[in-house]
């Protein structure tokens, strides 16, 4: 993805380059004017390519509450990531950690609750209104 | 034993329209009548549930009470959409009038207890009355079922069963002087 940005941004600078070497021979507000749409060109971009490493930096995962199951049951993450519960069962649902570590309370249908995981290990967890309910999480 | 002997009761009441009599095929509960036991059941349980939150102290009943409204209340939406949407109308039948009988006298039992003489009868017989449910569903509903998302709509609501049972199981272990977070290998 970020390849793919980098690879535009260095064709549209070549582009960008050849404008600037043509303007000299154009009047000075045209020259004004073809700056500034330059650099508001470049500023779009450096944007979207921030936007895209930050989300490569901390990345969410999601686990899907459905049918009185977490979906899925055994995820795999690193330190530092979030994890996502998103409700979509018709009754409300915890994410409760065994070790207490973490607590979500009551997520009502439709609604998620997120938590970032910073140490290393394996977590059990359940809901406490549906104790047949049980996930893992094993954070490397 | 007391409880035996209500599990037995309720899953007498059950059995009235041929549970465990799967030969007497002619007394296998149709569409509409399956409907009219779940819609009979669920509102037996809020309304229990209800005079609980109305009766009790306890922290864990009324955690647990609250979760019945809300669940059963939410379960008893979908089941509505559901009957609209395939166009049945609830009927009763021998089951369902048995249940509301026997919801009234469980509530005339409950209604002249108090303080942990009420938490104990209430969770013991919660504990009965899924397992009798889980077992009706099981054994009586999902196989007679004809329509398929009839059909499909009760397998859903068979682990929402199970965890309510072993909910409270936790809430009457917690209460007899164990462990409400003991773990519960039965199901």
């Amino acid at each position: 993805m970020r390849i793919g940005q980098n690879s535009i941004q260095k064709l549209l600078c070549s582009f960008v380059s050849v404008v600037v070497h043509g303007i000299g021979k154009q009047s000075p507000w045209i020259r004004r004017a073809q700056r500034s749409a330059v650099v508001i060109l470049l500023l779009g971009l450096t944007t979207v390519g921030y936007g895209a490493s930050t989300d490569q930096a901390a990345p969410t995962r999601t686990i899907v509450i459905k049918a009185m199951k977490y979906q899925p049951e055994q995820l795999e993450v690193r330190a530092g990531d979030t994890v996502e519960w998103s409700n979509e069962d018709f009754v409300a649902h915890t994410v409760t950690a065994r070790d207490k570590s973490f607590d979500s309370g009551k997520i009502a249908p439709g609604g998620s609750w997120k938590v970032t995981l910073t140490k290393a290990g394996t977590i059990d967890y359940g809901c406490i209104p549906h104790p047949n309910m049980k996930g893992r999480l094993v954070v490397k | 034993m007391e409880l035996l002997t209500k599990a037995v009761a309720v899953i007498g009441a059950l059995a009235v329209m041929g549970i465990g009599t799967p030969a007497v095929e002619a007394q296998a509960p149709s569409d509409p009548q399956i409907v009219g036991i779940v819609v009979t059941a669920n509102q037996i349980d809020i309304d229990t549930a209800k005079l609980a939150l109305s009766k009790s102290k306890n922290k864990e009943i009324r955690d647990f009470a609250q979760q019945m409204v809300d669940d059963h209340t939410a379960l008893g939406k979908n089941v509505g959409g559901l009957v609209a949407k395939l166009n049945v109308t609830p009927a009763d039948s021998a089951t369902s009038n048995t249940l509301k009988q026997q919801a009234a006298e469980e509530s005339k039992k409950l209604k002249a207890l108090n303080g942990k003489a009420f938490d104990k009868e209430y969770i013991d017989h919660e504990v009965t009355y899924h397992k009798a449910v889980i077992d009706a569903v099981g054994n009586t509903l999902i196989p007679n079922a004809q329509n398929a998302e009839l059909k499909s709509a009760l397998e859903g609501a068979a682990p929402l069963f199970q965890g309510h049972l072993q909910h409270a199981e936790q809430v009457q272990t917690a209460l007899n002087g164990g462990s409400a977070m003991a773990s519960n290998p039965r199901h």
